[in-house]
């Protein structure tokens, strides 16, 4: 029987473990002393208990995640997302131990990983990508790049993701503090402290194109993503398709992202995300995420298909392509965050937890677990799908009003309050939408 | 109120993040003893030889258990194996003496070997895992019933 090592924890760890099982693959999790009797734990065929509760002793440590995955006669191993899950390294030592990488190979990982990289390879290929620095070197460097590029900048980590490294810098009296401040983040979260710069574009949408690589060049584009509502670069709330963009630049988006990926001969689950100017009319590439993402549920919602279960497949060599892909309607999904109005996690036990019956809710936590304090804020995502994207809004509202948590604070009011906004209602967005509207923390209480 | 395993969990935490070598800590009747970096307990004999490379990175953690003695659990998950090399003595026996800091068995994480050294001078009671097998962090592994 195929078994599957998955190292991460959250929904994430929860989903992979119950797509696996769907499809008659064992799983084995690695978990954190922290976690040892979490959902995820309990649900894997086997838990291994890796480290203590901090991530570098036991999420972040490839060594042990890969001793506990030969040890436990896995022959596949899921990363998730976060974590190690764009580390070339580990991807290379997964392999080299004989193990099948759900996900990218190392090579690929470097080659579209890693930011800079990735927009060498993008400018080759011809896809438009905005201006940006180089890695900067030292605080004259960067003071020259910031300049050259007028401020304000914003700086960003070479093997970055999830906002870390993000600073934005009005004036060159804040560049040197903000670059210290964006690398030791960086080396922290990634191991890695290379930092760039690239001009502040005020207001832009975040939309993404979903791919899906067999490795043999071809890739399989599955459409567009909005995810414009974002706090400090972490997104909020993400849709599918992104129907405030002219179709014809959907396009664009879309056979850009298979050019890059199709070159490097791009295997499984990856999104290549691009800066959509409204004002402008054009589209820019960002970066390649090498990884499925936490806001792959939309994706799945219009299109009828289980990522994470391709992913499995093809690791195991079993992947079919379905015969007839179509995209239908609009999904939306929000991140359920154990943070309170104040925007600050919220850890503790969860004594009540009510989903709304009917609606997708991808979860790691439930009523009587402990939310431990040392990780990502992120509980569940609630998903949400309709015809339209009007119907999907107001689906949203309601399953939202009928989403019930006791014993620790969560996100839920604030989304709620977000998913019953005229500029939301109207998909009258941009990335800087959610913070210019929301400036005041705790103003959505009332 | 009796300390409970969030409790150590939370002491081993702040550990970890700490510049501390050892920390020593009674209460209620519940004493845990944490080192790193192969760091001998305060105390210890100096005349032990120095630990040899490569050096463990991980606390062990010291939990006494109801018949008074020490139990001594894995640093990490690894492979545990009782001897230095295959074929050879093991490091220990049940029944055997061992100084503070005397080697007790090797976990291996990826051919990596660390050393789980005896927190104190005592009596080895129980040897609780076997030989090659995968151990989970925090799983006991000797008691020891300390002199004294």
């Amino acid at each position: 029987m195929d078994r599957l090592f998955v190292a991460n924890r959250g929904e994430i760890a929860l989903r992979i473990i119950t797509a696996a099982q769907a499809m008659g693959v064992e799983t084995v999790v690695g978990v954190s002393e922290a976690d040892r009797d979490s959902l995820w734990a309990r649900a894997a065929s086997r838990a291994l208990v890796l480290g203590p509760a901090p991530a570098r002793l036991s999420y972040l440590d490839g060594r042990l995640l890969l001793h506990a995955a030969r040890a436990s006669g896995c022959s596949a191993l899921h990363p998730g997302y976060g974590f190690l899950s764009e580390n070339a390294g580990f991807a290379r030592a997964v392999a080299d131990a004989g193990l099948a990488f759900c996900g990218p190979t190392a090579d690929q990982m470097d080659a579209v990983g890693d930011k800079l990289a990735a927009r060498a390879l993008a400018r080759e290929l011809g896809v438009e990508t905005g201006q940006a620095s180089e890695a900067l070197t030292d605080a004259a460097d960067a003071v020259a790049a910031a300049r050259a590029l007028g401020y304000p900048v914003v700086t960003k980590a070479s093997a970055g993701g999830g906002g870390r490294g993000m600073r934005v810098v009005r004036e060159e009296a804040g560049l040197a503090a903000a670059i210290a401040e964006a690398r030791a983040e960086a080396e922290a979260a990634f191991g890695d402290g290379r930092i760039y710069l690239e001009p502040f574009v005020e207001a832009a949408r975040h939309v993404e194109v979903q791919t899906f690589g067999l490795g043999d060049g071809q890739v399989i584009t599955l459409g567009t993503r909005d995810c414009s509502i974002q706090r400090r670069y972490q997104k909020l709330v993400e849709e599918a398709p992104a129907v405030a963009v002219p179709e014809a630049a959907r396009a664009g988006m879309e056979a850009a992202a298979a050019r890059l990926l199709g070159a490097i001969d791009y295997r499984g689950a990856g999104t290549v995300e691009y800066l959509w100017d409204e004002v402008r009319g054009h589209y820019r590439f960002l970066e390649v995420n090498a990884r499925i993402q936490v806001e792959h549920p939309v994706t799945e919602m219009i299109w009828g298909i289980d990522l994470v279960q391709w992913q499995i497949a093809l690791a195991f060599g079993r992947f079919e392509l379905p015969a007839d892909l179509v995209a239908r309607g609009h999904a939306i999904e929000v991140r359920i965050l154990a943070e309170d109005d104040d925007f600050r996690p919220s850890p503790g036990r969860i004594t009540a937890w009510q989903p709304p019956a009917g609606a997708r809710v991808d979860s790691g936590f439930g009523a009587g677990c402990r939310v431990p304090p040392f990780y990502d804020s992120m509980l569940a995502k609630l998903i949400v799908a309709a015809p339209t994207r009007a119907a999907a809004v107001e689906r949203l509202q309601q399953e939202l009003a009928g989403f019930h948590v006791e014993g620790i604070a969560t996100s839920i009011p604030f989304l709620r309050h977000i998913a019953s906004h005229g500029d939301f209602i109207a998909n009258r967005l941009s990335t800087r939408w959610l913070e210019a509207e929301f400036a005041t923390a705790g103003e959505h209480v009332q | 109120m009796a300390i409970s395993r969030a409790d150590i969990e939370a002491i081993l935490s702040a550990f970890e993040a700490s510049d501390w070598r050892s920390i020593n800590l009674k209460a209620d009747g519940i004493e845990v003893t944490l080192c790193k970096d192969g760091g001998l307990l305060p105390g210890a004999p100096a005349a032990s030889p120095p630990p040899p490379a490569p050096q463990p990175k991980l606390a062990s953690v010291s939990v006494p258990v109801d018949d008074g003695s020490l139990a001594v659990s894995a640093p990490s998950l690894g492979s545990f194996y009782r001897a230095p090399k295959p074929g050879a003595a093991p490091f220990t026996e049940v029944g055997a003496r061992v100084a503070a800091g005397e080697d007790l068995c090797l976990i291996e994480v990826m051919k990596l070997f660390t050393s789980v050294k005896s927190p104190c001078a005592g009596v080895v009671t129980a040897i609780l895992a076997t030989d090659g097998d995968l151990m989970e962090y925090g799983q006991p592994l000797f008691r020891i019933r300390a002199d004294g």
